[in-house]
């Protein structure tokens, strides 16, 4: 099965970056009430927007954990906007046909989520919450646009 | 499996949807609590009332309209029938067993005051908790909430210790659909008849499964949906013990429920008709009625037999899976069976499942403080019916190795 790659299941396994960051200047916690996923995302942001560490607790499918584990590898020493651009490009990934810039590996394993319209938002849910955290704020649901 | 009460060949040739490829494979049809299939009897019977009988009900005095009437009116006696009812006064048709309870807590509500109390279960639908939330916010009525034990079955001793002057209702499922616990309503009913407390019952996944006589169990309220019972969507019943729903308050207006209407005075129709506002689902009705046929000439108590011992099979093969752990291991059982892996989310087995043809539930189930209780996110269920067979969870089993295989 195309969305079971070696390199999900490997970060679902053991997913990287997790866990609280004691530090934190942003975290968030992401939400989704219909299977009841649950990601927090913790970012340390310096002045300049630059992301110096970035954690995540997740509790949820294999897709959900590995999506938070390869973004948490993804956007360490980031600054905001590049963080940002990254989002919507994974987004863009998952959720659109037209094959955008892709984000390159390992989060193009992700990949094989779009045939799985049901599980799409389990890929989704850690990025949303990177971007709600990213902007200040500390709650979001797949229920409702980031 | 011991001889069968049937020949289930010949009663699956009979559901055409089963018979096709799912992602390459043979469907495994393993999600009947959520809704059931259809046998062509059903099929048939909703086609033909629309080829050739089909009018607005009890208005015409054109030829089609008595057709109509009659085929409509002829599923609620079925009804009546089918779960003993004194008397078709006591069979109203809702959309289903939401709006069943829906009905029955908007008019009652409207008989209660802050304060009152509504005892329900903790394994109880979202269905027959969200309408008593409401009344709970709306007129500050309390809920009382009878608890569970490890097997998932109700805690007698502590539901008998809920009832006081101010209840108002018991409202619990016969059936629970997260963890197929079949609750000993009989006695359940005799515990609040001396408390003077009407009961509701959910019956919503006990009808579809085995022999329900209202008069024997002695409830005075009980839904089901028709879509659980090989019926069509958009329709099910909300019995009511005639003597209460007499005096109960209305729940929508509309036509068909009333006699006559002038801006001065509005004379309601007879029961059950006053509950019924607006153009019903007719059709729905008579495949309804049709579902109903089907299942009496298989007999309830032979589905019932043959439904318990697929759910000893699928328990025995189950439980010798590694690392799966059932949650619901009530002594008395419908035929499902949910359970969960500590190290696989629930919905990584769902979509491998589904891959190789095998549809099951994950998730909730509807049924939130079922999941809290036993301490996990949602649970897979496989829930059989009638028409599954010992091939069916053989191809489950095989699947769970395969899932198990990729995700350890
Ligand atoms: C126990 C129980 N009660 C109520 C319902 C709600 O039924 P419906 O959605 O047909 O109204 C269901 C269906 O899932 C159920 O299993």
């Amino acid at each position: 099965m195309q969305v079971y790659q070696k390199t999900v299941l490997e970060h679902s396994r053991k997913p990287h970056h997790f866990g609280q960051l004691a530090t934190a200047t942003h975290s968030a916690e992401g939400f989704n009430p219909l299977c009841g996923d649950k990601v927090t995302v913790y970012l340390n942001m310096s002045s300049n927007g630059t992301i110096s560490a970035a954690r995540h607790e997740t509790s949820g499918c294999a897709i959900c954990m590995s999506s938070a584990s390869m973004m948490a590898d993804a956007i360490q020493a980031l600054n905001f906007e590049t963080a940002k651009a990254l989002c919507l490009q994974v987004n863009t990934m998952l959720t659109s046909d037209s094959s955008g810039n892709p984000p390159g590996m390992p989060l193009q394993s992700l990949e094989g989520v779009r045939a799985f319209p049901s599980r799409v938002k389990c890929a989704t849910l850690p990025w949303q919450t990177l971007l709600t955290a990213m902007m200040g704020e500390t709650l979001t649901t797949t229920e409702q646009e980031a | 499996m011991n001889s069968l009460p049937f020949n289930i060949d010949s009663i699956r040739a009979q559901f055409p949807i089963l018979h096709q490829q799912v992602n390459g494979h043979r469907l495994a049809f393993l999600d009947n609590a959520a809704s059931s299939q259809r046998p062509d009897a059903v099929i048939d019977a909703v086609s033909h009332y629309y080829r050739n009988d089909h009018a607005n009900v009890h208005r015409g005095v054109h030829h089609l309209s008595h057709r109509a009437t009659d085929a409509y009116e002829g599923a609620r006696e079925k009804v009546r029938a089918f779960i003993n009812a004194r008397s078709i006064r006591e069979i109203v048709f809702t959309s289903g067993t939401t709006e069943s309870i829906n009905l029955l807590a908007s008019s009652l509500g409207q008989t209660m005051q802050a304060g009152d109390e509504v005892i329900v279960s903790r394994m109880e639908h979202h269905s027959n908790i969200v309408p008593w939330k409401l009344l709970a916010e709306r007129i500050g009525i309390v809920i009382k909430v009878a608890p569970i034990n490890q097997q998932g079955e109700l805690v007698l001793d502590e539901l008998a210790k809920l009832f006081s002057e101010k209840t108002k209702l018991l409202a619990i499922a016969h059936v629970s659909n997260a963890l197929g616990t079949i609750n000993p309503v009989a006695d359940i009913v005799a515990l609040a008849k001396q408390h003077d407390v009407p009961v509701l019952l959910d019956g919503a996944q006990a009808v579809p499964h085995s022999k329900v006589d209202v008069q024997a169990i002695d409830c005075d309220f009980y839904a089901f949906s028709s879509h659980k019972m090989c019926g069509p969507t958009g329709i099910g019943v909300l019995y009511a013990r005639e003597s209460l729903l007499e005096n109960m308050p209305l729940f929508m207006g509309g036509g068909e429920m009333v006699i006559s209407v002038s801006f001065e005075k509005t004379i309601y129709n007879d029961l059950p008709y006053r509950f019924e506002a607006g153009t019903p689902p007719i059709a729905q009705a008579i495949g309804l009625g049709a579902a109903i046929d089907y299942l009496e000439d298989i007999g309830m108590d032979n589905i019932a037999a043959y439904e318990h011992q697929l759910l000893e099979l699928a328990t025995t093969a189950l439980s010798d899976i590694d690392g799966l752990r059932i949650i619901g291991t009530a002594a008395e059982k419908a035929a499902v069976v949910s359970f969960v892996f500590d190290d696989i989310h629930p919905h990584d087995l769902g979509t491998v499942l589904d891959h190789q043809g095998v549809a099951i539930r994950t998730g909730h189930h509807c049924a939130n403080p079922v999941m809290d209780f036993f301490g996990v996110p949602g649970t897979v269920r496989a829930s059989l019916a009638f028409y599954n067979d010992a091939e069916d969870i053989e191809q489950l089993v095989k699947a769970l190795h395969v899932a198990v295989g990729m995700f350890r």
